[in-house]
């Protein structure tokens, strides 16, 4: 019963997008709308009609996120042969035993494979950022200082580039395309906003906002830096972050010293409001 | 111990409720920053007279829940709001000006603006509870406390001949409107 009130409103809405001018055959994106909400109890009718899987037992144990996430992990050990690229996600679907074709789940092609390696890579940085902190606050480790923390999380998040910076120019440039850049974007204020927050900062105004955007334009900056970098050990990439790190610390305290605060701008207010107040002799009531 | 368990905790929110309770906490921040900047306003104008007791008396709870805030937003991780250096002016500019029309223009501000957050806050419950009142429990109780606070305020400004103010309805009004805009605002910038 359920089943065929689920095929009916499949129906329905393959019809509207029918009319809305896709061109899929009707049957196919019904089936494929039903798998999606009718994982649990699909029958033998609906795998057939899957573009992912050919195994019917496959498709009935393996939700379509995870097949996902496997093809694109596979996917990482083809870069360097293939590039950023469908090759080298249609040569891993073929190592996964699924047809080559199946990288048409991912309709941005090399764009998924990077934005994928780079959440994975984040994903990584963050965890090991947090395992510090949590040693920090269980009192096993000392605090480090913040600038020598930043130095070391750039350093690692950078150095799992290493083994693709051979094609890493080649992943910036789909990164900035704009139908990745958005979620290119996401990425990189997650990532400076962990690196912050587990080099200490608590800041809750403004500062907030400036700490991220710099440390952004330094990352990305080293990032450029890194791939055109011959030195031994990528030498040259530590060396430049150290002085734009440098560059940040001092600018924080240029900033400090010289602009009003908003305490101190307030008090200004105060005070201006008084001072034309007396002036124009509109005193205080019980004077 | 508090920020990791925290950090466990937001892993175990859904993205919806991380959503709700960043938007939360964001808008109430900037409402007790632009809080603060008011009574700053109206102690300039009003500090020296009697009922710049009381005033002095509201002043001090709101910047126990601006620190309250601070505390939270790094917890959550939360992004505070940008628009911060605008609701400090116009805060200020509010206090200040209510004042110039005397003590009960003060009262009036307080009444009205105290009235919107109490509003706010009984929404933001409404909304915490229905989503999971378990998870959200630290933040419930603090919002509660700050909810029950702000209407005492709301009520010692009436005490105070808050509607013996001039054009008490229309400034009541008008400043009801700004509150909305502005954590309609808070809420997403």
């Amino acid at each position: 019963m359920a089943l065929r009130f689920i095929r009916i409103v499949c129906f329905s809405t393959s019809s509207l997008l029918k009319t809305a001018g896709r061109s899929r055959p009707l049957s196919t994106s019904s089936a494929l709308r039903c798998t999606k909400t009718d994982q649990e109890n699909s029958g033998s009718q609906h795998e057939q009609h899957t573009e992912s899987s050919e195994d019917p037992h496959m498709h009935e144990e393996i939700p379509e996120s995870e097949v996902r996430q496997r093809l694109l992990d596979a996917a990482l050990e083809f870069v360097p042969t293939h590039g950023w690229s469908v090759e080298a996600l249609a040569e891993a679907a073929q190592t996964e035993g699924l047809p080559a074709v199946s990288h048409g789940m991912f309709p941005r092609g090399g764009g998924d494979l990077a934005l994928h390696f780079v959440g994975v890579c984040n994903a990584q940085l963050a965890e090991q950022m947090a395992q510090e902190t949590q040693q920090v606050e269980e009192g096993h480790v000392e605090r480090r200082h913040t600038r020598e923390f930043l130095r070391d999380a750039m350093e690692t998040r950078l150095r799992m580039i290493v083994p693709y910076v051979d094609n890493w120019p080649q992943a910036m440039s789909l990164l900035a395309q704009p139908n990745c850049a958005p979620d290119s974007l996401k990425l990189l204020s997650g990532l400076v906003d962990d690196m912050w927050y587990h080099a200490g900062d608590r800041s809750a105004d403004l500062n907030w906002y400036t700490k991220r955007v710099t440390l952004a334009g330094v990352y990305t900056s080293a990032q450029l830096v890194l791939v055109r970098d011959q030195s031994p050990d990528y030498q040259e990439t530590w060396e430049f972050i150290d002085s734009r790190l440098d560059n940040l610390e001092q600018l924080g305290k240029a900033v400090r010293g010289v602009a009003p605060t908003v305490e101190s701008l307030a008090q200004g207010l105060s005070g201006a409001y008084l001072t034309i107040r007396n002036i124009t002799g509109f005193n205080v009531r019980d004077r | 111990m508090a920020g990791i368990g925290s950090v466990v905790l937001r892993r175990a929110m859904s993205t919806e409720s991380k959503r709700m309770v960043d938007r939360f906490i964001r808008v109430d921040h900037a409402g007790e920053v632009g809080a603060n900047y008011i009574y700053r306003g109206q102690m300039a104008v009003l500090g020296n007279t009697e009922v710049g007791r009381v005033i002095q008396r509201m002043w001090d709870q709101e910047k126990e829940h601006m620190a309250k805030f601070e505390e939270l937003i790094p917890q959550h991780r939360v992004r505070p709001t940008v628009l911060l250096p605008i609701w400090n002016v116009a805060g200020f500019v509010l206090g200040a000006g209510t004042a110039l029309l005397g003590k009960e223009g003060a009262m009036a501000c307080t009444v009205a603006v105290e009235d919107s957050i109490v509003e706010h806050y009984n929404n933001q419950i409404r909304a915490l509870i229905e989503d999971d009142p378990e998870k959200h429990k630290e933040l419930l109780e603090v919002i509660k406390k700050f909810r029950d606070e702000e209407l005492e305020h709301h009520d010692m400004g009436l005490e105070h001949d808050a509607e013996a103010a001039p054009a008490y309805q229309t400034l009541t009004n008008v400043i009801k409107g700004g509150c909305k805009a502005a954590i309609w605002l808070s809420e997403r910038i």
